[in-house]
């Protein structure tokens, strides 16, 4: 038993120092941890500029992207235009549905399959055209079409293009973006006086033509009408307010 | 007779009455604040495309014969290659391509690659299209390049053309149809040419992405 005393002695001196080692490795670690914590803390107080930092330098990282819209109904002349004339067209919706503000600029080409002759870019005139368009932001750009003397009649098809230019370069390529809607228009023959008029013009010139066929149809077929007026007895009211006999 | 003016005025009563009530409600009904606005939000009626890179490089170089071996950014000849995600199965494919409104074609084409001095151009050029590749099997001649989108599990990827053409990532049947919002997830893959011309170290190229009427 004393032995064993001895022994439980001994194995409390070992106890004792098991003890203390154990309270050393635990302050180590306290302060290992402390050290940790301390670093993880600087890490973190660090991480946010450095973040927002990295963001400001390179703003692509922020998911910046570029768009841009256009209206989906088509472009389109609702009178047939004659040659040597020039129209205003509808203006034309175009929307920039990326983050970063774009120069818009727009173009004429024939994208869209169908029947028709393809419309000269230079016959489509832009006012505003290269603008500068702020994210999120839309515009209503005026259109011209310009039609020569010499245009050949028929009906035309093509596409008005708006092009976002603010390109996005990965490494050594630029992305670009692009939207189409149709235009649509139709030019009669240059000798035609009718296809400029409006409807009711049209019509004028209908009745009026119409009304001197018949004149003239009349003259020819030699009837003749003869308008008399007989006196009217009203006239003859004397100054005594009676009628004088007749 | 008496009955009937009796009648007469209290039919007036009621009905200046009635007006009464009536102006009283009237009155109700117009409490400062009482208004309210709704909004409702409609389809959009735009064609539109947006396009939001992932990645800013191209990389994954390889090909090419010493000592113009590519490295893992720099594009070797002859006809090294590189591209711009890492492509394949289980590849990545960083650009974002989103047809956020109408139903629409999407299309996509290329520009011939610019060097930085603005010196001789690589020009685009295709297998089957025009201008033809002039180099050996298809591939680039001189101062030629060709590129192509592609997509995960794309089978047929797009050739990249100078005119706008089907981008086949949006429309696994054949075509590029993409439907209101539908987005797609792509990579790009260049072959340069068989030999430069111009030494520059850099040559930029344009791919545009194109929404048009179906």
């Amino acid at each position: 038993m004393f032995g064993s005393g001895d022994d439980g002695s001994g194995d409390d001196a070992s106890g004792l120092a098991m003890t203390m080692r154990l309270s050393a490795a635990e302050s180590e670690y306290l302060a290992g941890a402390r050290r940790r914590f301390g670093r993880r803390l600087v890490r973190a107080i660090l991480a946010v500029p450095a973040a927002l930092g990295v963001l400001i330098a390179f703003p692509w990282l922020a998911q910046a992207s570029i768009g841009v819209g256009v209206q989906g109904a088509p472009v389109r002349l609702h009178t047939v235009a004659r040659p040597g004339s020039s129209y205003a067209l509808p203006p034309v919706y175009v929307v920039n549905t990326g983050t970063q503000d774009e120069m818009i600029s727009m173009r004429v080409q024939r994208l869209s399959h169908g029947p028709g002759r393809t419309v000269p870019p230079s016959w489509i005139q832009f006012t505003g055209n290269g603008m500068q368009l702020p994210a999120r932001k839309s515009a209503r750009v005026p259109l011209e079409l310009v039609v020569p003397a010499g245009a050949a009649p028929g009906k035309y098809l093509s596409d008005v293009v708006v092009v976002g230019t603010a390109a996005i370069s990965v490494g050594k390529t630029n992305l670009g973006v692009a939207a189409a809607t149709k235009l649509e228009f139709s030019v009669g023959r240059a000798s035609d006086a009718g296809p400029g008029l409006s409807s009711w013009t049209l019509w004028v010139i209908g009745a009026l033509l119409l009304a001197a066929v018949a004149v003239l149809a009349f003259r020819v077929s030699g009837l003749q009408v003869r308008v008399s007026r007989r006196p009217d007895s009203s006239k003859f009211i004397n100054s005594q307010g009676g009628y004088r006999g007749q | 007779m008496v009955s009937r003016v009796w009648a007469v005025l209290i039919v007036g009563i009621l009905a200046i009455g009635g007006i009464g009530v009536v102006n009283k409600a009237a009155h109700t009904t117009t409490i400062p604040g009482g208004s309210t606005n709704a909004t409702v939000n409609v389809l959009p009626t735009t064609r539109s495309i947006t396009v939001s890179p992932g990645q800013v490089t191209f990389s994954d170089c390889h090909r090419g014969q010493r000592p113009y071996h590519s490295t893992s950014t720099l594009l070797g000849q002859p006809n090294g290659e590189c591209s711009v995600g890492t492509l394949g199965t289980h590849g990545t494919y960083p650009i974002t391509i989103d047809n956020a409104g109408i139903p629409s074609n999407i299309e996509v084409s290329a520009s011939n690659a610019v060097p930085a001095d603005n010196g001789t151009r690589w020009r685009l050029c295709s297998t089957h299209g025009h201008p033809a590749c002039t180099g050996p099997r298809g591939a680039p001649g001189v101062d030629q390049y060709k590129a192509r989108t592609t997509a995960r599990g794309e089978l047929n990827a797009t050739p990249l053309t100078a005119s706008p053409a089907c981008d086949f990532v949006f429309d696994a049947s054949g075509g590029c149809r993409a439907a209101r919002g539908q987005l797609r997830h792509e990579g790009i893959k260049l072959i340069g040419p068989t030999r430069f011309s111009d030494n520059s170290t850099s040559f930029t190229i344009t791919i545009t992405w194109i929404a048009v009427a179906p």
